[in-house]
């Protein structure tokens, strides 16, 4: 799972760390594409200035892939780690979870995560299928309504389209115009008009991450 | 009469439209309601129009039932999910609601939440068929209920859909509404009465009467933003001009409705009227008219 991280604004990561007396930084190296440049360099400049404003500081690390590895690199950390109050981490929220799950510390996130737009593109299969467990691509020319259409529409368009383009943003093409316009050149005008019924929500995906 | 008897009678059935207030200060628009009571056979409260959070169309619905008015619940998907509607369905019928217009709703990114999580988890077509269920004594799970709903469920239809693609799909998910219950149609505001009776003579033999939306046009500037940012709403360059050169706008603002009041007479089963805060000027438009 690849997610972009982005540095919390400074005086919000400062909040959290009201309590602390030190703290242990721990910065994810990132994954295959992201989060990679600067790890150095923002570590770096993270500590000058928690250090500025009178919070010790244990030590710090910058460590791979710590949404999977949370557990073995706190256990290669043990020693260096010291005796922080809590943890700052410089990851996506896969990332301080799973550090959250490895220590009886506190964690603090110092990120925020996004898809990235690139990843989104690259993961688009992932994206354009919601693994609703009750494919309806027969009727929809294979285009999926649930993940194409902004309000993930089950029976056609709603009033918002305008000259193709979808209400939530001019930008986007409206998924049902899409599905109508390959249903007509397929001639299967006659599928299209089929009723599909609303998604069985317990189908759909939302398990935990293990 | 209520809605329903006019409609059923294929009398020529005026319904007019409120917006609820943000807030709960009601007076405003209980002396509206007041003012057209009697010259409009029901009016439609909106559902958060535009995504704009206020009071709710179910709370002003009961108080016009209350003064005698029948009140047209508009229902949309945008923010309750599937135990929320049927619930509050079935409210509606005990607090004395007995008219509902399904709709699928704005996205809330166009309101003044723009935060709000979109539920959408049932659309509009799946919603009349929800109500024709309840109306049958079960919920959508097949539960059956201790006293039914016996609701009189209507929808919109778009005859100003703006590329045929669109149209064609308006005309389509109008057959499928009335399959799944939809026994009216009210339509968004119409300004080309040629273009309305063209859509009119695609959807022939459609077993549900159209009511013909009317906007009244305040400038034309509101003509222009409308053209610009209203899916479906096109006011042609004639009626722009006009308003633009009335020395009454007002006076000209209710004879352009009137005259297409007029023209859909002899198109459609009635007028929906959009006065969009100008309330108080639908009794002059339908005195213009003769109605």
């Amino acid at each position: 799972m690849m997610i972009v991280f982005e540095q919390k604004p400074f005086e919000e990561i400062l909040g959290y760390l009201i309590n602390d007396k030190s703290i242990f930084i721990l910065r994810c190296k990132g994954c295959a594409r992201v989060n990679q440049a600067n790890a150095e360099s923002d570590l770096m400049d993270m500590k000058g200035r928690i250090e500025e404003r009178g919070i010790g500081i244990t030590g710090s690390a910058i460590k791979g892939l710590l949404c999977m590895k949370a557990k073995s690199v706190l256990e290669e950390l043990s020693e260096t780690i010291g005796n922080p109050t809590s943890l700052l981490i410089m990851a996506c929220g896969l990332g301080v979870q799973s550090v959250a799950e490895a220590t009886h510390k506190i964690v603090h996130p110092a990120c925020n995560s996004f898809v990235d737009k690139e990843i989104l593109e690259l993961g688009k299969r992932e994206y354009r299928c919601r693994t609703c467990g009750d494919c309806v691509l027969e009727f929809t020319g294979g285009i999926c309504p649930l993940t194409v259409c902004s309000k993930g529409l089950l029976n056609g368009p709603c009033g918002g389209n305008s000259l193709g383009k979808c209400e939530v943003s001019r930008e986007i093409d409206c998924g049902w115009v899409l599905i109508f316009e390959r249903m007509k050149k397929l001639g299967r005008l006659k599928e299209f008009m089929s009723f599909l019924e609303p998604k069985d929500y317990r189908k759909i995906q939302k398990k935990k991450i293990s | 009469m209520g809605f329903k008897e006019v409609l059923e009678s294929k009398k020529f059935v005026v319904t007019a439209e409120i917006g609820p207030m943000k807030g709960t200060d009601v007076q405003e628009t209980l002396e509206d309601a007041e003012l057209i009571k009697g010259k409009v056979d029901a009016i439609n409260v909106t559902d958060l129009q535009s995504s704009v959070m206020r009071l709710g169309s179910m709370a002003v619905c009961h108080l016009l039932k209350d003064h005698g008015i029948d009140p047209i619940f508009q229902m949309t998907c945008r923010d309750r999910n599937r135990l929320a509607l049927q619930s509050d369905l079935l409210s509606a019928w005990v607090l004395g609601i007995r008219n509902v217009l399904a709709l699928t709703g704005d996205y809330p990114t166009v309101g003044d939440h723009p935060q709000a999580m979109p539920v959408f988890d049932l659309d509009s077509v799946i919603l009349l068929k929800v109500i024709s269920r309840l109306n049958e004594g079960f919920d959508m799970a097949g539960n059956q209920l201790k006293g039914a709903t016996d609701f009189f469920s209507g929808a919109v239809v778009n005859p100003g859909a703006d590329t045929e693609a669109a149209l064609e799909m308006q005309i389509i998910k109008m057959e499928k509404k009335i399959e799944a219950g939809a026994r009216f149609f009210q339509t968004q505001g119409i300004f080309d009465l040629e273009l309305f009776e063209k859509f009119m003579k695609r959807i022939e033999g459609f077993k549900a009467p159209v009511i013909g939306g009317v906007i009244l046009l305040k400038s034309a500037g509101m003509a222009r933003f409308m053209n610009k940012n209203v899916a479906g709403v096109f006011v042609p360059e004639p009626l722009i001009k006009e308003m633009e050169e009335a020395k009454d706008k007002v006076k000209t603002s209710i004879e352009i409705a009137a005259r297409l009041i007029k023209g859909m007479k002899d198109i459609c089963q009635g007028v929906h009227i959009m006065a969009i805060g100008w309330e108080k000027k639908i009794p002059m438009v339908l005195k213009e008219v003769g109605l």
